[in-house]
């Protein structure tokens, strides 16, 4: 049984932490990070090739995270596999004992380091919710019998900040209609759009896992420019706090600032738990838990 | 209509090198239309080659002929007169033209002089935009006339992905987000429980290439009955 | 005999045409290296006159029409100078490079223009030599270095 699904069913506020993968395959130190948090947090999440970058397999690392003491929480994109990939993987996962599956779409692939790869998305988010939900059910995207069912705790993406909204809560409720059971927002500096998504979600009974993402000096010096595309915005104040600091300082900052953003998403109901970004940093993770009295 | 772009001249003129007598073969159809094939293109292919050419110091046999529709065995048939003539035929049609014609004249080098670039409308002299990827198997009566499968870059059939920003694609971000206009035209309509249905996994059978259509009213001669 | 330049100029009738008719008319000196051709509007050139020319031999060709604003065709001056700049691109791809083929502006009553222009021209034309498709008088590989386009 999910500890993730457990500790979002009994109102415990649950967090995960994010892996970084490794380019490459020394994996000591995303290890190490397992070891360390696994008393702390809930489980870890484990990134698919995110931002269209080659990494280590997601599903080995969800492995050999699990087989370092933690729970993992395993991305699948639907970027870089047809349907047969993606139902034997989820089979495979199933098979190793990974039941959290976090779906995305995944960022299109000119955007990462092989922008001549050929994109796939032979299933969309929501088709592959309902492939995910269908082999739990004990059959595949072709109707045909499974030898044993898997059992997964399947989750998607929402982003209460989506401008325009509307098409975005459609395609919302057509993941709850397809089996999503929780979902993650993108990274959250400014709570006033999730707390209205929130007030929008009280007749829906899905479990709300809200980002929480330590700055990198990089992105914070991008966050105020026009070539700025990522699906989170960062309200000036919040920058202007983390201004003129380098560094570790300003990683620290930021840390207690994420910390900070956190302890006021619990405080206000505003989700079941915390999805932590911080680049693989044990340290940093500890300092927004700390900050966040957690 | 089918859009292509021309191939840059040095791909051309290497692939041509060794011949001597050329024939470019235009197309008056698609490729005319959007102004790299037609009988105009053809002309000034064949004097930038007897330019080139001669800046080498050699001499160049070059014809020009341009067909209604190169894609289409009736047009082209009257050439096999003239092409014993050449050594090598430059065609400027869009690819199913250029393997029709090369079928046709299987003897000789055939060389295309266009990149095929997609199905397009014309948005204004010289610029075209692709809207049909040709994937037998038509959404756009329940997206508003807007097809997610060729203007959403990643082909999404139920939505926005997270990567929309201002109702702009996270692709590119001058194109709009499909699934934006989308909702803005079926909101328009009143037609948004549309959006609302869960469409299935794309059935890419319909799409294994060769592709091959034989008309209702030809089944009998074409001997498809018999499958079917 | 020294080698004179022979530039090709397309003109339109309304503005570098007549300019060039009140340089003659003056007695105002410029070289004669300039066949004049002339158009109802620069708007009419098409690109395959211009290669035409140089495959005919011609060392030069200028197009000059009016001033940008004042077509009596109201923008073929427009399109002759899109045109202009494709067909450059064109001969730039072949080796024969951008800089033998120029659009002017030359209003109606400028003639001092129209003779700048001429010499400009010339000037530019002889220091890229004969266009070596003239008779194969000179291999490619001996060609000058080219100047580039624009003025």
């Amino acid at each position: 049984m999910s500890k993730l699904k457990e500790a979002l069913d009994s109102g415990a506020f649950a967090a995960v932490a994010e892996l970084q993968p490794p380019k490459g395959v020394r994996v000591e130190g995303m290890l190490a990070l397992v070891a360390a948090l696994q008393d702390r947090v809930t489980a870890f999440g484990v990134p698919d090739n995110e931002q269209a970058r080659m990494r280590l397999s997601a599903l080995a690392v969800s492995r050999l995270a699990q087989e370092a003491g933690g729970e993992p929480l395993w991305h699948l994109t639907c970027r870089d596999r047809n349907r047969l990939a993606l139902e034997s993987e989820l089979l495979g996962a199933a098979a190793l004992g990974i039941e959290n599956v976090l779906v995305v779409s995944g960022d299109y692939v000119t955007l990462g380091d092989h922008p001549d790869a050929k994109p796939v998305y032979d299933a969309d988010s929501v088709q592959l919710l309902q492939i995910a939900r269908d082999l739990a059910a004990g059959r595949d995207s072709a109707g045909l019998t499974l030898d044993g069912a898997p059992n997964f705790f399947l989750g998607a993406v929402v982003i209460p900040e989506a401008e325009p909204l509307a098409p975005q809560l459609l395609k919302f409720e057509k993941k709850v209609k397809a089996g999503a059971q929780f979902f993650v927002t993108p990274p959250v500096f400014d709570l006033e759009r999730l707390r209205a998504f929130r007030q929008s979600l009280a007749a829906n009974p899905v479990k709300l896992l809200a980002t929480v993402k330590v700055l990198s000096l990089e992105e914070a010096a991008q966050a105020d420019t026009e070539e700025w595309r990522q699906v989170f915005r960062v309200p000036l104040e919040f920058l202007s706090e983390l201004k003129d600091l380098e560094g570790e300082e300003f990683s620290r900052r930021a840390a207690e600032l994420a910390g900070g953003l956190l302890k006021r998403i619990k405080a206000e109901n505003l989700a079941e738990g915390a999805y932590l970004k911080a680049g693989g940093r044990v340290d940093l993770i500890n300092l927004v838990l700390k900050a966040a009295g957690l | 209509m089918i859009i292509a772009e021309r191939k840059p001249f040095a791909e051309i003129a290497a692939a041509v090198a060794p011949y001597e007598k050329i024939l470019i073969l235009g197309c008056g159809t698609c490729v005319a239309v959007c102004l790299v094939g037609g009988e105009k293109e053809v002309g000034l292919l064949a004097s930038q080659l007897k330019l080139a050419a001669g800046l080498r110091g050699r001499h160049l046999e070059v014809g020009e002929i341009t067909v209604e529709r190169q894609c289409d065995l009736e047009f082209i048939q009257p050439l096999c007169d003239f092409i014993a003539d050449y050594d090598c035929i430059i065609s400027m049609a869009c690819g199913a033209g250029v393997q029709d014609l090369g079928q046709l004249c299987y003897m000789k080098p055939i060389f295309p002089a266009v990149n095929t670039s997609f199905i397009g409308v014309n948005l204004e002299a010289g610029h075209y935009a692709e809207r049909c990827l040709a994937c037998n198997h038509c959404y756009l009566g329940v997206t508003g006339g807007i097809c997610p499968v060729t203007m959403c870059p990643k082909g999404l059939l139920n939505g926005p992905c997270g990567g929309m920003f201002n109702g702009r694609c996270e692709v590119n971000p001058e194109n709009t987000c499909a699934w934006c206009d989308i909702f803005y035209r079926l909101e328009r309509q009143g037609r948004l429980e549309q959006f609302q249905g869960i469409l299935p996994l794309h059935p890419y059978q319909k799409r294994t290439t060769p592709g091959k259509v034989i008309h209702p009213a030809y089944k009998r001669r074409y001997g498809a009955h018999e499958q079917a | 005999m020294a080698w004179v330049p022979k530039i090709l100029a397309f003109v339109c009738t309304y503005c570098t045409y007549t300019a060039a008719d009140i340089a003659g008319s003056a007695r105002m000196q410029y070289p004669a290296t300039v066949r004049i051709v002339k158009y109802l509007c620069t708007g009419s050139i098409d690109l395959l006159h211009i290669l035409k020319a140089f495959e005919a031999g011609a060392d030069g060709v200028m197009v000059s029409g009016c001033e940008a604003g004042s077509c009596h065709f109201l923008e073929g001056n427009l399109r002759a100078r899109e045109r202009v700049e494709y067909a450059q691109h064109l001969l730039e791809e072949i080796g024969l490079g951008r800089g033998r083929l120029e659009m002017y502006e030359v209003a109606a009553s400028d003639a001092h223009k129209w003779v700048a222009v001429v010499r400009e021209m010339t000037a530019r034309i002889k220091a890229l030599g004969p266009n070596p498709l003239k008779g194969g008088r000179r291999p490619a590989a001996d060609l000058p270095e080219q100047q580039g386009g624009g003025i």
